[in-house]
């Protein structure tokens, strides 16, 4: 067990040392990074200014160690759009917001998939197994933007229910009232959700019925146990350690998928914010958010990995 | 779902030639076409993407009018199914028969030249992902030792990256663009493809084909290519289908956040993501062309859910 997080822990070392070489390549991919960081009316001279004092007149190899002691203090420099501020005040104030939002979508995702998966699989080609296999195709094939257009027509434009888009009432009226940030958080948080629930449900119907197909289920269904014990006690009980393995996955496609959700939506997320600082060619920002983003993924892995191996025996006592 | 019957209900008579088939258990497999038509399924995913590819491929035999093209005359036309148009539209004219959006563009138009950036980009990025992503896992899984451990290291890394972030940020480095597109797709992609086909080979490897191939002399090139790769290809095959669904829903998440094609090209998702603010008044516009994404994405699933079913029945137990 010890060999195996040691292991573990030297080769998340490693990725994180290959995810800060990319955020600080994206800068250098178009040849000349200060085209990226000076306003186009730049003259010559402000150009050369720039290019000296960030230290990119320096070698490649030189300014990567430079970037790389600046990562270990989470320092990307200056944000060149937001006055004053650094990159990192940027991203650290949208950070919460995404963690917030991923948290809540995998929080509906799982309330949905987890009954409609275990139901799937416990009454195989019944009425319910066959909606939740149409429900999971469908919903792998709607796009997430799509989706979030049409909750937005339906539930805030037409029925007026929610509020359209942002994280808290723009007039600054009900700065008070607890419920503002929850009921802007539903709709994005079920588009969100939904974006996973349709391969959870269908990964969760496998594995169930994987695991019912077991000579110990045979057993205790020899033994008189109840259909809702067998399910509940033996079977979910093995089925959640491949589950868990893909919660981690899952975690990150909706850290990818919290990207277009937050642009649709204007939640004041990190991928609203790096999206915002692409367009706005505020280089520091996109690396700090790339890099913050990344790096959270790897901690995420890490963690459901570890977890994985305390869960499953074969791992934990060898 | 349904599944593909396997067997026939009717076990049919074996011809009395076959001494083989006298002593065969097992039914007869029907002819993988025979099996197609009655999975109503996968019939329908196919059905689909032949009409896609038919506007790719005729698109300017469909409409005479140029997707991109402001046309402001006829801005706000709507479709043929609404006979007294509101909110300021215009009436209906034969000449756009799905209407045009505020801009004049038609929509019609926009539906079936568009229909050729998903092919071509999804088509050339698993083309190029698939051929690294197979040499990669070939190698990793046949060697081990350190090119496993580095292979392994990069994929890691690919991996880590939120997809969709890493996409935009190195499309808004090197610019918009198909060519951009496809090369930063491909470059993100390849690990889904490394990993089958070294998890393939590693136990491939151990085979006694692979043994007897090696007895005779063959280079490990030959090895690699010529006896493991064939046997990866029905697993390569399920595999691509879906990414291309995966490719399809990014390269219109990405033009719908303006990161896409240039402008110059008709695109779904530009079309969606122009028109999504016109919902309330004119709701076909953002929904025609997410319906033709949604549509294209479900005919690969059911396509590939198909493959999945006839090149691995074992699959069958769990699908």
């Amino acid at each position: 067990m010890l060999k195996f997080i040691i292991r573990r822990l030297v080769q998340a070392i490693f990725v994180i040392i290959g995810v800060s070489f990319i955020s600080f390549m994206l800068l250098h991919l178009t040849g000349d990074p200060v085209d990226l960081l000076v306003p186009l009316d730049a003259g010559p001279q402000a150009r050369q200014e720039i290019k000296s004092a960030l230290g990119l007149d320096k070698p490649v190899l030189e300014q990567y160690v430079r970037f790389m002691g600046g990562v270990w203090k989470f320092d990307f420099g200056r944000s060149i759009f937001q006055a004053g501020k650094t990159a990192m005040d940027v991203v650290s104030v949208a950070l919460p917001n995404t963690i917030l939002l991923s948290a809540c979508a995998l929080i509906v995702s799982l309330l949905i998939s987890f009954p409609i998966g275990i139901i799937s699989a416990a009454r195989r080609n019944s009425f319910i197994d066959r909606f939740g296999m149409i429900f999971a195709l469908l919903g792998q094939s709607i796009p997430v933007f799509l989706l979030g257009t049409i909750f937005v027509w339906i539930f805030a434009v037409n029925l007026g229910w929610l509020p359209t888009d942002g994280m808290r009432d723009s007039r600054g009226q009900n700065l008070d009232d607890f419920w503002d940030v929850p009921r802007h958080l539903i709709l994005p948080s079920i588009t969100l959700g939904l974006f996973v629930t349709a391969r959870q449900v269908r990964l969760i119907r496998s594995s169930m019925l994987e695991v019912l197909s077991q000579d110990y289920i045979r057993t205790a269904r020899a033994k008189g146990l109840w259909q809702t014990v067998v399910i509940r006690r033996h079977a979910l009980k093995n089925a959640l350690i491949p589950i868990i393995t893909v919660l981690g996955l899952d975690f990150a496609t909706l850290l990818s998928g919290a990207v277009i959700t937050e642009n649709i939506f204007s939640w004041p997320g990190v991928g609203r914010v790096a999206v915002e600082a692409i367009n706005q060619h505020d280089f520091p920002v996109v690396q700090a958010a790339v890099f913050t983003v990344a790096l959270g993924y790897v901690l995420i892995n890490l963690v459901v990995d570890l977890l994985y191996a305390y869960l499953n025996p074969r791992i934990r006592f060898s | 779902m349904a599944t593909v019957k396997r067997t026939s209900p009717v076990i049919s008579p074996p011809p009395p030639t076959s001494k083989l088939a006298e002593m065969s258990v097992l039914p007869r497999r029907k002819p993988w076409w025979s099996r197609l038509l009655r999975n109503p399924t996968a019939l329908f995913g196919i059905i689909i993407l032949l009409i896609v590819l038919f506007f790719a491929v005729f698109a300017s035999f469909l409409t005479p009018l140029d997707p991109v093209k402001n046309t402001l005359s006829d801005a706000k036309r709507v479709p043929f199914w609404i006979s007294s148009p509101e909110n300021g539209l215009r009436a209906f004219n034969p000449k756009n028969p799905l209407g045009a959006d505020y801009n004049g563009r038609d929509v019609w138009a926009n539906m079936v030249y568009g229909a050729r950036v998903p092919i071509i980009v999804a088509g050339l990025t698993v083309l190029f992902s698939g051929t690294i992503g197979v040499v990669l896992g070939l190698l990793a899984g046949y060697y081990k030792g350190w090119l496993d451990d580095l292979i392994g290291w990069l994929s890691n890394i690919v991996l880590s990256f939120p997809f969709i972030l890493l996409v935009i940020a190195v499309v808004a480095a090197l610019g918009q663009g198909i060519t951009n597109l496809i090369i930063v797709l491909s470059m993100t992609s390849w690990v889904v493809y490394a990993r089958i086909v070294r998890s393939e080979t590693l136990v491939l490897r151990e085979k006694e084909f692979v043994e007897a191939a090696k007895a005779v002399g063959l280079r490990d090139r030959a090895i690699l290519f010529k006896h493991i790769l064939p046997n990866v290809v029905t697993s390569l095959t399920v595999i691509g289908t879906f990414e291309v669904a995966r490719i399809i829903v990014t390269e219109a998440a990405l033009s719908y956040l303006g990161l896409g094609v240039e402008r110059t090209t008709a695109s779904w998702g530009k079309f969606l993501a122009d028109n999504k603010d016109k919902l309330t008044v004119a709701w076909w516009l953002p929904l025609i062309p997410g319906l033709a994404i949604s549509l294209t994405v479900l005919g690969i699933n059911l396509v590939g859910d198909w493959l999945r079913e006839e090149f691995d029945p074992r699959l069958n137990i769990n699908s």
